[in-house]
């Protein structure tokens, strides 16, 4: 079954999208305010049906925390066994793992299968795409633990013997829906810009 | 079994690896860091199937499909991937030039994976983990040896028995 991005918005499109609200997320170096995009991005990729496992990149962000802890900065929160929790190793350990596990989750939102890459190198891609559907297709074929190398080696030829030089791809469009997707998604990020602005100027100020 | 150009069989390895990867993909992992590399198979096996430009090319597609498939294109996932598997073509390749029939399978899988694990652990104590995490790398490495190990010893075995391909180094 096709999802709001398959049916609404090209992987062209997606991609352009991309390009535009990474540099934007990098920038936003503000725990809550990262944190809220986050959670935007990991709804996102939900929508676009990926699969999120949340221990992989909990795992992922204790991990970045924890080795951030190692190197002490700032005020001392607390003391835990050998490791000197500090206020800045905390904070920078939190926005670095929200960083790093945010792009993941853009990127997963953000790709789609149909995306095309000019040159010579996107006519193989899209080559390349064609035998690994084909692979998907035909992989029902049964393969026993007996004759595992036998019947690997017919499931190939199988492939093999194929053209998949034919574009089946049906071309799509980005439909109003999508316009309107990339558009707030698009505002979305610029009111963030202007409140992470905000919050800077008028922590200047404060000083 | 029909004959294809060098570009269809690159493409073709290149599915095979995607397909390999989606695989990997699935299997639950304990730590995010491990894996097997399984889709590096058929880039090791190409060394003797495709030239040189050929392999590198695979290695472009792999990586790029991947990324596509698994929607990572354009975060560190991708990164970190396109690194290893530079690292990695640029060391095998290397030890192909310089060993050429004296090197095995085995042999070029343990230095890929040890070349492709040092380029992720470079980029990783630089940009993700910090210098603390400099512990990380003797379990890493021991991983990297064992994964590379088990590909080399599967790539030796499919090289010996598998008659699909022998038919495509037979193209050659």
């Amino acid at each position: 079954m096709k999802n709001f991005f398959e049916e609404n918005i090209t992987g062209i499109h997606l991609f352009c999208l991309e390009l535009f609200i990474l540099p934007i997320f990098i920038i936003l170096n503000n725990i809550y305010l990262r944190l809220s995009l986050v959670l935007i991005y990991l709804f996102f990729a939900k929508l676009n049906k990926k699969k999120v496992s949340l221990m992989y990149f909990l795992t992922m962000f204790t991990s970045i925390v924890f080795f951030n802890l190692l190197m002490p900065n700032g005020e001392l929160l607390l003391k835990f066994w050998f490791i000197k929790v500090t206020k800045g190793a905390l904070k920078d350990g939190v926005l670095h793992g929200l960083l790093i596990i945010g792009l993941v989750f853009i990127s997963l939102f953000c790709s789609q299968k149909d995306l095309k890459i000019p040159s010579k190198i996107g006519m193989l891609l899209s080559q390349t795409l064609l035998y690994y559907q084909l692979i998907l297709d035909k992989k029902k074929n049964k393969i026993k633990t007996g004759t595992i190398l036998q019947d690997v080696d017919n499931f190939l030829d199988q492939i093999y013997s194929y053209e998949a030089t034919k574009n089946e791809n049906i071309k799509r469009k980005t439909t109003k829906k999508g316009y309107a997707f990339i558009f707030l998604v698009i505002l979305l990020n610029m009111l963030f810009l202007s409140i992470f602005i905000a919050m800077n100027n008028l922590e200047k100020n404060l000083k | 079994m029909n004959k294809k150009s060098l570009e269809d069989k690159t493409a073709f390895l290149g599915a095979i690896s995607i397909f390999f990867a989606t695989l990997e993909y699935l299997i639950p992992k304990p730590m995010p860091f491990i894996r097997l590399g399984l889709s590096n198979l058929p880039v090791i096996l190409s060394f003797k199937i495709l030239p040189a430009k050929y392999v590198f090319l695979l290695v472009i597609l792999k990586t790029l499909g991947q990324g596509i498939l698994n929607g990572t294109l354009l975060s560190y996932v991708f990164l970190f991937s396109l690194s290893g598997s530079f690292a990695s073509f640029l060391v095998m390749y290397a030890s192909f030039r310089l060993l050429s029939n004296k090197i095995s399978y085995f042999g070029l899988s343990l230095l890929g994976s040890l070349a492709s694990s040092l380029a992720q652990l470079f980029l990783s104590i630089n940009f993700i983990f910090g210098t603390s995490s400099i512990i990380i790398i003797p379990p890493f490495l021991s991983m990297a040896l064992i994964s590379g190990a088990l590909i080399g010893i599967f790539a030796n075995k499919l090289d010996r028995e598998s008659t699909f391909f022998a038919k495509l180094k037979e193209e050659l």
